[in-house]
């Protein structure tokens, strides 16, 4: 079996803090919230706070496909990619959780007569539905190897970046685009507001007065390449993949196994994966939603693995940037690798009494210098979907 | 061209569909969990459940990581999204059920079967379009290869009702724009990847994947470069525009074609293990199952024995 090197020679964002992994970065550092009260989402959950994009995005049939499209494009400029270099063995793992929701679903309303056409003018989708971004991707770029959309919920992001992972290591493809989008909508919002996990106030993940999750939408997209092609033609390489692994709970739809079971398997699936142990590891990005129950199983698992007493310093990004579903994995292995490159941990926003099931070091306070040369990023879903990414110093 | 083979060439020992001819039951009983299910989880269990009956397997009675699954669908759970989506605009946001808005995201019908099948290792979700099966086997053989699991469950699984189905008919694919595809079906496929099984088997031997909205993609490229593994046969596993099945049978020269789709409507993700089941079936020594989804994405998988 071919194991080749994996690499990162190019990154792109785009989040409530605005396009670029630059303001997405500075945003972090700084501990600033980008979430604000909604706007246009109407019906009873107006009032919610969420992270929207407030920036221009890429004409495109919807605003799933013109986020993904808008990371893409700075992450194939930063990793100095000509449009001729993406023609041979090149490919994308997209990751999307609802995205196409205006579309798809304004067309269902007016096809089911509750709504008018005026209301669902959104652009009608082809049928392949969730697929359609990585499509339009596809032909934008000219890619001719593997188009593949994974949908695993709020872990969709960090599925499709170990999707690309294993097509540039077994030789299936030379680059990967890979990453996940999400946009929010009516129904997106509604959907988290009836299963009563969406805060009232403002996002505490691990804190003892946490509440829930404010949701967020974007994009996130990573260039992925094979190490010996990206150093023959001088790409930037600013990080490595390691490995990844994925378990299922088994356990129920919504709720995560209370023991952390499946993120734990899915942890040690990765460190196998990338042969290292535990000790190896110097930052989790954690899934770090504020509710009850994901902080606690998450800290359980993280203990299962490294140890009840362990210092590894941990963080959570969604008080900044709202949970953005399928975009959160991409944009939080984004953070990765740039707290190895720039030795800065990002705060845990929110997260200012920590609750007693919850007593690991959540950064705090502000951001920290601290060398770190290998990061985990973690994520889980509904319907019991956990994915594990392991990021190195190249 | 150059297929991607598997070292290890992991078996495929069981093989289950929904609906089969009668023969595959939909599960029922007091499991609350059962009860719960959507049309989209329902069929896909009762594929699942048939393929381990088929393969003489029962599920693992406690937490076993070598067990994992692989899922895809293109239009899974747009009925339930559509019934979500529905509520909400008639009515206040409160009056929606929650227990419905799960069954929104595509990965539930993963979640259903891995609950009840407890199956607790790697697992995928893939919504690629009609390849979205093709590509669930591909994921399935590499995480027995990457020794991630030592059983995979891979599947496809479609539960369109008519809302979703209509929204196929006068809606252009992103390529063949002048084509009008079928109506898709209700279909689910798995198949039992087992690591652990020896013996004379139909077995994931190599597979190819990519982007080809202008249709450069040769049957002939394919036959020839799977030449060593005595490929008896090709299904095309979903449809394609006639012209384009025209070409592909001349390319196929002697080898027979055979075209799963047509009257039975389209199967979607499901069309790639139904396609595998059906050259298991028939104890072909070796076959080509061609994917094509309609936003020009082409998968083909080699089995051999």
């Amino acid at each position: 079996m071919t194991r080749r090197r994996v690499v990162v020679t190019g990154m792109g964002a785009i989040t409530s803090a605005g396009a670029g992994v630059e303001a997405f970065w500075r945003a972090l550092v700084g501990g600033e919230s980008q979430l604000r009260r909604a706007s246009g989402l109407t019906g009873s959950n107006s009032g919610l706070q969420v992270g929207d994009v407030r920036e221009p995005i890429p004409e495109s049939s919807d605003r799933t496909a013109g986020f993904a499209l808008a990371a893409a494009s700075e992450a194939v400029r930063r990793a100095l990619l000509g449009k001729d270099d993406l023609k041979l063995k090149a490919g994308i793992a997209l990751g999307t959780c609802l995205g196409c929701a205006e579309g798809m679903f304004a067309w269902i309303g007016q096809a089911a007569g509750v709504t008018t056409a005026r209301q669902s003018s959104a652009a009608i989708l082809p049928p392949s539905g969730l697929g359609a971004p990585a499509s339009m991707l596809a032909s934008e770029y000219d890619l001719s190897g593997p188009v593949l959309t994974l949908s695993s919920a709020c872990s969709s992001g960090t599925a499709a970046i170990s999707a690309a992972f294993d097509c540039v290591r077994r030789g299936e493809a030379d680059i990967m685009l890979a990453g996940g989008a999400d946009a929010l909508s009516h129904f997106v919002v509604s959907g988290f507001f009836v299963l009563g996990i969406l805060t009232a106030s403002s996002m505490r993940p691990f804190d003892r007065r946490r509440d829930g999750l404010a949701l967020g939408e974007g994009a996130g997209m990573l260039v992925l390449e094979e190490r010996d092609q990206a150093v023959a033609r001088g790409a930037p390489i600013v990080a490595e993949i390691l490995g990844s692994g994925s378990a299922q709970d088994a356990h129920r739809m919504t709720g995560p196994s209370p023991e952390g079971d499946g993120l734990a398997r899915a942890i040690a699936a990765a460190l196998r994966d990338a042969a290292r142990g535990p000790g190896a590891v110097e930052f989790i990005s954690a899934h770090g939603t504020a509710t009850v129950q994901n902080d606690r199983s998450e800290t359980i698992a993280i203990k299962r693995t490294f140890g009840a007493a362990t210092r590894i310093p941990i963080n959570s990004i969604k008080p900044i940037t709202g949970h953005t579903l399928g975009a959160a994995g991409a944009l939080e292995a984004i953070q990765c690798v740039q707290v190895i490159r720039e030795g800065i941990v990002p705060p845990t926003v929110g997260c200012e009494e920590p609750d007693g099931d919850c007593d690991l070091d959540y950064v705090q306070g502000g951001a920290r210098r601290t060398n770190v040369g290998c990061a985990l990023s973690i994520s889980s879903g509904f319907a019991g979907h956990n994915a594990a990414l392991l990021v190195g110093r190249p | 061209m150059r297929f991607h083979d598997l070292t290890t060439a992991p078996p495929f020992t069981g093989f289950g569909a929904f609906p089969a001819a009668g023969r595959t039951a939909l599960p029922a009983g007091p499991d609350p969990h059962l009860r719960k299910m959507d049309r989209y989880g329902t069929i896909g269990l009762a594929a699942a459940q048939a393929a381990l009956s088929d393969a003489g397997m029962s599920p693992p009675t406690e937490i076993d990581p070598q067990w994992g699954i692989a899922v895809g669908s293109s239009l899974g759970c747009w009925s339930s999204n559509a019934r979500f989506y529905a509520e909400l605009l008639k009515q206040s946001v409160q009056g929606v059920s929650p227990a419905l808005f799960v069954r929104t995201v595509s990965n539930s019908v993963t979640g259903d079967v891995s609950i009840a099948l407890r199956l607790s290792g790697a697992s995928e979700t893939f919504v690629s379009g009609w390849t979205a099966g093709a590509d669930a086997v591909i994921s399935a053989g590499t995480a027995i290869e990457q020794n991630r699991a030592r059983r995979m469950l891979a599947g496809g699984v479609e539960a369109p009702d008519a809302l979703p189905a209509s929204m196929i008919v006068g809606t252009p694919p992103l390529s063949d724009r002048h084509w009008q595809p079928p109506a898709p079906t209700e279909a689910a496929a798995f198949a039992l990847l087992d690591a652990t099984a020896a013996g004379d088997r139909l077995r994931l031997r190599a597979f190819w994947r990519g982007h080809d909205p202008a249709r450069r993609w040769s049957l002939r490229g394919a036959l020839d470069a799977t030449a060593h593994l005595t490929i008896a046969s090709v299904f095309i596993a979903n449809s394609v525009p006639d012209d384009l099945l025209g070409r592909w049978r001349e390319e196929a020269g002697g080898v027979p074609l055979v075209y799963l789709s047509g009257e039975a409507g389209e199967p979607g993700a499901a069309g790639a293990v139904a396609a595998l089941a059906a050259a298991a079936a028939r104890g072909l020594a070796g076959v080509l199952v061609v994917s094509r989804g309609i936003e020009g994405s082409v998968v083909a998988l080699a089995a051999g024995r």
